[in-house]
């Protein structure tokens, strides 16, 4: 008896699945562009600069030197770009993977536990949602601003991204919690979880080996929408001026972009425009490319 | 011959609203080593009710109320299922007692290879290597004859046909060598000839694991090819019990009698089909004396007041009636 040894995992035939569409893996290495730009700061390496002020360089068109231009103070608007990339990034990534976290764990409590612990969560995430959005996060981004708090020893300090990024993780898993708890109290009176009981199984395992595998896909798809939501939540909270501050941002520079336009200056906005528009387009069709690599009822369908 | 598992007294209510709704009103059976019991029934009769409190699953609103289930181990006395709490009854699902299905369709989960749901039911309880576990799983799968496991091992539940994934249920049911099988209506999704070979199948794995069988089906036919002894349900009560040749050759309960009518047989000259009179009562309005009284044809006086007590009327023939047929 030989059992292949190839290991037909799951995960592995997922992603094989979503990376054998064009389309998605094009999205895929878009994607992956964006995080690089990203974590460029990171590195160590040198970054475009974007501080230099160069006033007889005002308002330069797209040119050799700057091919996106410049802005009023002469400053090169594809470093700004770049750099806005990385507030973009990290504000988006820690939010969504905050209310992801959030919304996975409460959406499958409440759903397969039912009884208290669902009315405590429902009653939760319906309080949240009364609140106008808007509102709420800045409620959030002020009481958590200038705050200190240790973890694990190290003591941090939140400040303005930071401030926006927790806000945003900290209000946004409602949606994600309440779609996870009505597919949880769907597949908990399926038969296979009845099935899975017969077996032994303990509630943990149940609800991360059988329900959670089920749901998965709603928390990806999510998630990649998530993300372009919240790019596009600190771009509207930095272009109102309560996001982020003293540093580059797309948000920002569409902000700048007001008194540019009717001066005929209209790279700074194309600029950050350009940038929200591929990652928002790339990251709806590699999630949907993803939901549907999950599924394995949708496998090998092309549409 | 000790049994493996004994059964009395059960009682399983389901609440709602303050209303009791009484499906299993005191039940009493045992299932022996390499045997199959049949439970037989109309729909609603607590069958699938019975099953599921030996396991302990009852869905909420249902609670058991009263009786034991007694587990024989092989050292020690019996263990008493019913007062145990719920992490140790937990071991027991799986490993002392195994559970088939009726649809086989939503019986397994979608989004996992047949493979690994086989693979998971080892899992649960036997911390096994990976190696040793792949090969245990096609053993099973082959045990249940399942053709080409091999590479039937990788597929999703939706390639297979309804009788194979039958197959591995069983084998998922099997996977930990219990002591019992229960059989919720393993046929009853599928077509006639697959439904053979399913019941065949159990039977030989029934010798093979020397395992005791509850088979709880409401087709007759099935009762007669795969059981040794039948239990006859109505209302929540065991209205008959006897071994399966002496039950159809000689029912004494005159519902029995009514559900052997009502099975068309070939070649016989008959204008209509008899069928037991009347419908099935709900349980809320249980009717006094004997439950079957309204759709009994011999219904007397004695049987609107009382309820009749279990009579012997031949040797491991069990009634419960006031005017049983000779």
């Amino acid at each position: 008896m030989t059992a292949p040894e190839k290991s037909r995992n799951y995960w592995l035939s997922a992603g094989r699945e979503v990376l054998r569409r064009p389309r998605a893996a094009v999205s895929l290495a878009v994607i992956l562009f964006y995080l690089a730009v990203a974590l460029w700061g990171f590195t160590g390496w040198k970054t475009p600069d974007w501080e230099t002020e160069n006033f007889e360089m005002a308002y330069r068109p797209p040119s050799r030197a700057h091919p996106f231009g410049t802005d009023i103070y002469g400053r090169d608007v594809l470093a700004k770009t770049v750099y806005g990339t990385r507030v973009a990034v990290s504000v988006a990534l820690t939010a969504s993977v905050l209310a992801l976290v959030i919304g996975l764990v409460l959406g499958l409590l409440a759903g397969y536990f039912g009884g208290w612990i669902d009315d405590l969560i429902t009653w939760l995430f319906s309080t949240l949602q009364s609140i106008p959005y808007i509102l709420l996060i800045l409620a959030f981004a002020f009481v958590l601003q200038d705050r200190t708090f240790t973890l694990f020893g190290a003591e941090f300090r939140i400040r303005g991204i930071n401030a926006v990024s927790l806000a945003l993780g900290l209000t946004g898993w409602v949606g994600l919690c309440r779609l996870i708890r009505g597919e949880a109290i769907k597949h908990r009176e399926r038969e296979y979880v009845l099935a899975a009981r017969a077996l032994g199984s303990s509630p943990g395992r149940l609800i991360v080996r059988q329900i959670l595998p089920n749901v998965v896909h709603l928390a990806v798809i999510t998630f990649s929408l998530g993300f372009v939501s919240y790019i596009h939540a600190e771009v509207i909270l930095s272009f109102l001026g309560l996001g982020v501050k003293h540093v580059p941002s797309w948000g920002v520079m569409i902000d700048d972009a007001k008194l540019e336009l009717f001066r005929g200056v209209w790279w700074q906005l194309a600029a950050a425009t350009a940038a929200i528009f591929f990652i928002s387009l790339t990251l709806h069709i590699f999630g949907d490319a993803v939901r549907d690599g999950l599924d394995p009822r949708l496998r090998g369908e092309r549409r | 011959m000790n049994p493996v598992l004994e059964v009395s007294g059960l009682r399983t209510h389901f609440g709602i609203e303050k209303r009791v709704l009484p499906a299993v009103r005191g039940v009493d059976f045992s299932l022996s080593r390499g045997r199959t019991l049949g439970l037989v029934g109309e729909s609603g009769c607590g069958k699938t009710v019975t099953a599921l409190s030996l396991m302990r699953l009852v869905p909420r609103p249902g609670r058991i109320v009263a009786g034991s289930v007694r587990l024989d181990r092989s050292g020690g006395g019996p263990l008493e299922l019913l007062s145990l709490p719920e992490s140790r009854m937990r071991r027991i699902r799986g490993r002392e007692l195994g559970m088939i299905f009726q649809e086989p369709m939503t019986s397994l989960n979608p989004v996992f290879t047949i493979g690994e749901q086989v693979r998971e039911a080892i899992r649960v309880h036997e911390p096994l290597g990976k190696k040793a576990v792949r090969e245990r799983v096609i053993g099973l799968l082959r045990d249940v004859n399942l053709p080409d496991p091999e590479s039937r091992y990788f597929d999703y539940p939706h390639q297979l046909s309804g009788g194979q994934r039958q197959r591995v249920m069983i084998a998922i049911a099997l996977a930990c060598n219990p002591k019992v099988l229960i059989a919720d209506e393993p046929t009853t999704a599928l077509d006639v000839t697959v439904q053979a070979r399913i019941l065949g199948l159990i039977s030989r794995l029934r010798d093979r694991y020397e395992m005791a069988v509850l088979l709880v089906t409401h087709d007759l036919g099935v009762v007669a090819q795969a059981t040794e002894r039948v239990a006859v349900m109505y209302l929540g009560r065991i209205v008959e019990a006897a071994a399966t040749r002496r039950l159809f050759k000689a029912p004494a309960h005159p519902y029995t009698r009514g559900l052997l009518d009502s099975v068309p047989r070939l070649g016989e000259e008959k204008r209509r089909l008899a069928a037991v009179r009347g419908a099935v009562p709900t349980l809320s309005r249980i009717p006094a004396g004997c439950s079957f009284h309204p759709r009994c044809p011999r219904a007397g006086e004695v049987c609107r007041r009382e309820s009749p007590a279990p009579r012997e009327v031949g040797e491991g023939h069990r009634v419960e009636c006031h005017f049983p047929l000779e």
